[in-house]
């Protein structure tokens, strides 16, 4: 039978090693100090987790110093923005353009946040909807001369055309009247 | 590794960043230039820890240091002006979050890894020593730690990434969240159950 000191860590214990959940380091378990295996195990957490922390830390270190001051200048013209519209007396700010090198504008809870202005225009958009479908429906229907006038007239044939079919009839009569090109005619004209 | 500082020093910037509150609420705007440059990369780091996206953390970054300014003249300098501007952060942080749905993986932001490398400092890379092996393992193990703490509750997460990552004490974690240290502790450890469901399957 196994003692609590031979049994390897459980994947729970591996956690707790990297990740304690109080400020006091727990107790290490005799079998972590013999075990290579389970050593190995905590090990390789521990390296992820010092990995991931490093790529964080590595993200923001990489950052340039003009980054920074972008970022410092955006916040404080924010806040100029706001107490030159805004109230007196205490700070204020309102909502400005950033000169962010990563702008994020927000606009998704625009509408919660001016349920006045949301209800508004709902209203507005009815208004309009309702009055256009009410002046329809009371218009009377266009009379035929009117739309006949509107629709564009088809241009009558000039007298290029004319010569044009002239010449062309012409051509077949010739053609029909030679028996060597007589299969040339096509039918129709025959 | 997290630096002790003399008790001295921080009550001198206690002093001195209480002198400039007093100075910003009585009208001089400019000032607060002071606590932006102080701890804008503070913040911007645990908010980018929290949400692994450039964007949104510097989003979040600008926004606790507007909500800050406006909320100034109530500061009642009780905690820390740090401590005061993390819970500001860490409820900002909560708000993009808790709009960011569905959750995306940190693992399918940056795809199968192959690029994996480019975001590690030169510094962290395993050395030549290691077995490619075991630096793949190491590689994915982190990938899953990552996607895990994407996938913890805003408030399991805030609480996992100051004790782990910022390296606070749960003393100065109930500060920033407003929160008791059992309820601390049981998100602590729920963050750490998770995190094992995770990895379970890892060797």
């Amino acid at each position: 039978m196994r003692t609590a000191g031979e049994r390897h860590l459980t994947p729970d214990e591996i956690v707790d090693r990297v990740f304690p959940g109080d400020d006091r380091p727990a107790a290490i378990p005799a079998h972590l100090g013999a075990c290579a295996a389970c050593q190995a195990k905590v090990a390789r957490l521990r390296e992820a987790w010092l990995l991931d922390r490093g790529a964080v830390e590595g993200v923001v270190d990489a950052l340039p110093v003009a980054y920074w001051d972008a970022q410092r200048a955006s916040v404080l013209a924010r806040l100029e923005a706001g107490n030159e519209g805004g109230r007196e007396g205490a700070p204020a700010v309102a909502p400005a353009g950033d000169v962010s090198p990563f702008p994020v504008p927000d606009r998704r809870g625009a509408f919660l946040r001016h349920p006045v202005l949301a209800a508004g225009s709902l209203a507005a958009a009815l208004v309009l909807v309702v009055g256009l479908t009410v002046s329809r429906l009371r218009a009377p229907a266009p009379a035929g001369p009117d739309l006949a006038a509107r629709t564009p007239a088809v241009a009558a044939p000039t007298s290029g055309d004319a010569a044009d079919d002239e010449l062309l009839l012409s051509i077949e009569r010739t053609l029909s009247q030679e028996p060597a090109y007589a299969s040339l005619v096509p039918e129709e004209a025959l | 590794m997290k630096v002790a500082v003399p008790e001295e020093t921080v009550l001198a910037r206690q002093r001195e960043e209480r002198a400039e509150i007093a100075r910003i609420v009585a009208g001089e705007i400019d000032r607060f230039e002071y606590f932006v440059k102080a701890y804008q990369k503070r913040i911007y780091r645990l908010a980018y820890t929290l949400l692994r996206d450039p964007a949104e953390a510097d989003g979040v970054t600008q926004e606790v240091f507007v909500k800050a300014y406006r909320a100034l003249a109530d500061f009642k300098a009780e905690s820390a002006f740090e401590t005061w501007l993390t819970r500001i952060a860490i409820n900002a942080v909560r708000d993009v979050a808790r709009r960011r749905k569905p959750v995306v993986l940190f693992s399918e932001l940056h795809g199968d890894g192959g690029d994996d490398a480019a975001e590690l400092p030169a510094s962290l890379d395993p050395a030549d020593g290691t077995s490619p092996e075991r630096d793949l393992l190491s590689r994915e193990i982190r990938r899953r730690l990552a996607d895990a703490l994407v996938g913890l509750s805003p408030r399991q997460r805030a609480v996992f990434v100051m004790k782990h990552y910022e390296e606070k004490s749960i003393a100065e974690i109930c500060e920033a969240t407003g929160l008791d240290e059992g309820t601390i502790k049981s998100h602590l450890f729920r963050a750490a159950r998770k995190l094992r469901e995770r990895l379970e399957d890892l060797r």
